[in-house]
């Protein structure tokens, strides 16, 4: 790759670039503000909450700056999905900072920020890329700061235990990923995607290498512990049950965001070498069997363990569970789908659940008592006497989750079901039916909730206390619940926002035959025709941002004949923008 | 000392058995380097299986290093040898130290089985006897100048069945660079440059981390 490319990448990476240079500013400075008791001054978690949010706002509007950058040689790759996801968890991370606002002492509020603000950049930069090795390290960049997270806010066993249990199984699982990493750099002989995709690709007779399978299936396998797939979801209740809320709603949504990232990201490696091309020439075919399994699994396991709970935080991790079920539906469907396709319905549903999983434990940070946390099921009961506005919140948020109509969730699960459906396979329709029917069961328990709050006589905590901050995050997420449901184009246009050559039009079989002969046609073992190579099918045509790649030529196949979307219209998505988020 | 009775006689039959096969693989093809990569893959295998199994955390530890060590001969016959020097002493050296040290601070009390029983005369001849024969054939394939371009070209796969790899990232682009501190430090410092930058951010994250995490005392000092 070459030193333009290399120079180049820092341009990609600036949001990223920003929250972490904000984490080193805050270590820094945290130890000189503490006293030597570890005491520090009252009310200094405030400036350090702004200064967090005041980063993620930075990065934000760098990010908002940013443009869709060509596949290219160099180290990141922002295409359609590295935007969503960018936005995606700039915009949740602004909410978590504000539930963890009041969560933690003053002393600790700066290294909880700093980490909060280490994990965002750690998925920031596994979406963003282009390398299995930087995509190993932005998971690792997301798991070590959670470890310290878990433990640093509180010292009883309960946390220590959630803590050690989360490391313990988080770091198995990086092991197995890691395996997988190392059997598919095997494979394919380098780690490089773009590499990997022409190393798959260049393979005609679609007799893959005894390896793919095994990697694919591992890197499946510890992704799967990221995002609570059935058989690697044992952690998440015991770990949920110790955790704080703010934490808990970190856990069960940072990541699923990472963990479906890199699934994308990795499955999606093709012939075509589009990111979300899903076709029968991709990773992600070999592995749709187990993928289908897992979902099935997942849903209905996750929904019956949950029926069962009384612990509101062991409830919400079996919930997590379930909802990760739902999504690995959509990662399965692939970019098949004729309404929706699966992935851009996974995406979508991704951020609703974000929305309304986040919002349940904002409300629970916010109406907490500082002394005993809201755990258990009848600590809620008869809530909406004291505190009416977050009743209401968690009605919606749990009406949401339950998937009922005028909210995102029931737009997402509706999304989800439709790729399923207009699949046109069995296994397609068998899944949909399947999620339809986990969707019924999982309203049992959520609306158990509803009638705890409304019905019941209250037992819960009668003190009036509110945290402002996480006040505000459960009132952004109700209204960003509603504006999903009411106006979603902006996210959905964002969550299709395909390969920007957009693959809808040009058939996959098109693609797949242009791209063998621009393979074919190459000399072979010529290094400096590399971005010649590269994919020219998927340049789009008009780059926004204009940040320049070597290599970046106007594409001649058939993507000229292909509209890509207008990426003007991006500046409409204020409903994503970190700074609505900020109070 | 429940499974160590069961281990000798396993691991001698393993290792006696490695050695035949490596010898007739040497008579039969003149292959030196497969010999040496069959047995040092066996012994890494034998002491893989010796350190998940073994209960005594100590003796774990050492198959550790043992395990590393094979792995790093693996290393030196791939051509690799900046990555055997560099995991022989980052693992088998820092590592295995700190696991040592952190299992003899946690069991203070009392004295342990393994300190009566450091004298293993069969299994050091075991032990030695290996290492000469493996310094030997080093000694003997040194100057060997063809096994030396042979392990380069298997380094380097140019095809993957019948596709080839044309994409140059994330490997050496000329061939003397292979297993050069120059190469290597060519591809951290330009095609890893970000990948190395982030792996900075991330151990400076973990030292910070675990200074916070450390209990403080009420006087103030950790």
């Amino acid at each position: 790759m070459g030193f333009e490319s290399i120079n180049s990448a820092i341009n990609l990476v600036l949001p990223e670039v920003v929250l972490i240079a904000t984490t080193c500013v805050m270590f820094l400075a945290a130890p000189f503000l503490v006293a030597e008791n570890g005491a520090a001054a009252p009310g200094i978690r405030h400036r350090w909450g702004a200064l967090a949010l005041l980063a993620i706002s930075v990065a934000g509007w760098f990010w908002m700056n940013s443009g869709l950058v060509p596949i290219n040689d160099g180290p990141f790759r922002l295409d359609g999905l590295s935007y969503y996801i960018r936005g995606t968890t700039l915009v949740f991370g602004a909410v978590i900072s504000l539930m963890l606002w009041s969560q933690v002492d003053d002393s600790k509020a700066a290294e909880c920020q700093a980490l909060l603000l280490a994990i965002l950049a750690g998925v920031n930069f596994t979406v963003a890329a282009n390398d299995l090795v930087v995509l190993f390290l932005g998971l690792e960049l997301v798991s070590i700061p959670t470890y310290v997270l878990l433990a640093l806010p509180r010292r009883d066993r309960e946390s220590q235990e959630a803590t050690i249990k989360y490391f313990l199984l988080s770091a198995f699982s990086s092991a197995v990923v890691l395996y997988g990493f190392a059997l598919l750099y095997g494979a394919t002989g380098t780690t490089h995607f773009v590499g990997i995709a022409q190393a798959i690709g260049g393979n005609h007779s679609g007799e893959f290498s005894k390896l793919l399978p095994l990697s694919v299936a591992l890197i499946v396998a510890g992704l799967g512990f990221r995002v609570t797939a059935v058989p690697f979801h044992f952690y998440a209740p015991d770990v949920f049950q110790g955790s704080p809320a703010f934490a808990a709603g970190m856990l069960s949504l940072i990541p699923k965001i990472v963990g479906f990232a890199a699934l994308v990201r990795v499955l999606g490696i093709s012939v075509a070498d589009t990111a979300f091309d899903m076709n029968l020439d991709s990773l992600a075919s070999i592995v749709k069997p187990l993928l289908a399994m897992l979902a099935v699994v997942t849903m209905l396991l996750g929904n019956l363990m949950a029926l069962r709970q009384t612990n509101i935080h062991r409830l919400m991790a079996y919930s997590s569970v379930a909802h990760a079920g739902y999504m690995l539906v959509g990662l399965t469907i692939g970019d098949r789908g004729q309404i929706a396709t699966g992935v851009s319905a996974m995406l979508f549903y991704l951020v609703a659940y974000g929305v309304m999983t986040l919002g349940v434990f904002a409300v629970l940070c916010a109406i907490s008592p500082s002394d005993r946390p809201i755990k258990d099921l009848h600590d809620l009961n008869g809530i909406s006497r004291h505190h009416s506005a977050a009743a209401l919140m968690l009605a919606v948020f749990l009406f949401s989750l339950a998937g009922l109509p005028p909210s995102g969730g029931f737009l997402g699960k509706m999304n989800l079901f439709l790729a399923a459906w207009s699949e046109g396979t069995m296994l397609g329709k068998y899944l949909a039916y399947i999620m339809a029917f986990n969707a019924m069961v999982s309203a049992v328990y959520y609306l158990r909730i509803v009638a705890a709050v409304y019905l019941k006589p209250g037992t819960g905590p009668t003190t009036m206390h509110m945290s402002a901050p996480a006040m505000v995050a459960s009132v952004f997420c109700m209204v960003a619940t509603f504006a999903m449901f009411v106006s979603p184009q902006a996210i959905w246009d964002r969550a299709r926002m395909k390969d920007p050559s957009a693959v809808v039009v040009v058939s996959p079989t098109e693609v797949k035959s242009s791209m063998s002969e621009a393979i074919d046609g190459l000399p072979a073992e010529s290094p400096a025709s590399l971005e010649e190579t590269l994919p020219s099918s998927s340049l789009p045509q008009n780059i926004p941002g204009g940040i320049s790649v070597p290599g970046e030529r106007a594409g001649s196949t058939p993507s000229a004949s292909v509209e890509s979307g207008p990426p003007d219209s991006r500046s409409e998505s204020t409903a994503t923008t970190p700074e609505s988020s900020a109070p | 000392m429940p499974g160590k009775r069961a281990i000798r006689p396993l691991g001698g039959l393993a290792a006696l058995g490695a050695l035949a096969l490596g010898f007739q693989l040497v008579a039969g093809e003149q292959n030196i380097n497969g010999a040496i990569y069959v047995v040092v893959s066996t012994f890494c295998l034998i002491a893989a299986v010796l350190m998940i199994t073994n209960r005594n955390p100590v003796y774990a530890a050492l198959w550790f290093a043992v395990v590393t060590l094979c792995v790093c001969g693996l290393f030196l016959l791939q051509s690799a040898p900046f990555l055997a020097a560099a995991s022989i002493i980052v693992y088998a050296g820092a590592i295995i130290v700190t696991f040592l040290f952190v299992i003899m601070l946690a069991q203070q009390s009392g004295s342990s089985g393994y300190d009566q029983s450091s004298r293993q005369p069969l299994f050091a001849s075991i032990v030695a006897f290996t290492l000469l024969g493996t310094m030997l054939m080093t000694f003997q394939s040194w100057g060997e100048q063809h096994a030396h371009t042979q392990v380069s070209e298997a380094a380097l796969p140019k095809t993957i069945g019948t596709a080839t790899v044309v994409h140059a990232a994330s490997r050496p682009t000329e061939k003397e660079q292979v297993g050069e501190l120059r190469g290597l430090g060519r591809a951290l410092f330009s095609d890893f440059l970000f990948s190395v930058e982030i792996a900075g951010t991330l151990l400076l994250i973990a030292s910070i981390g675990a200074i916070a995490l450390a209990p403080r005392r009420a006087q103030g000092t950790l």
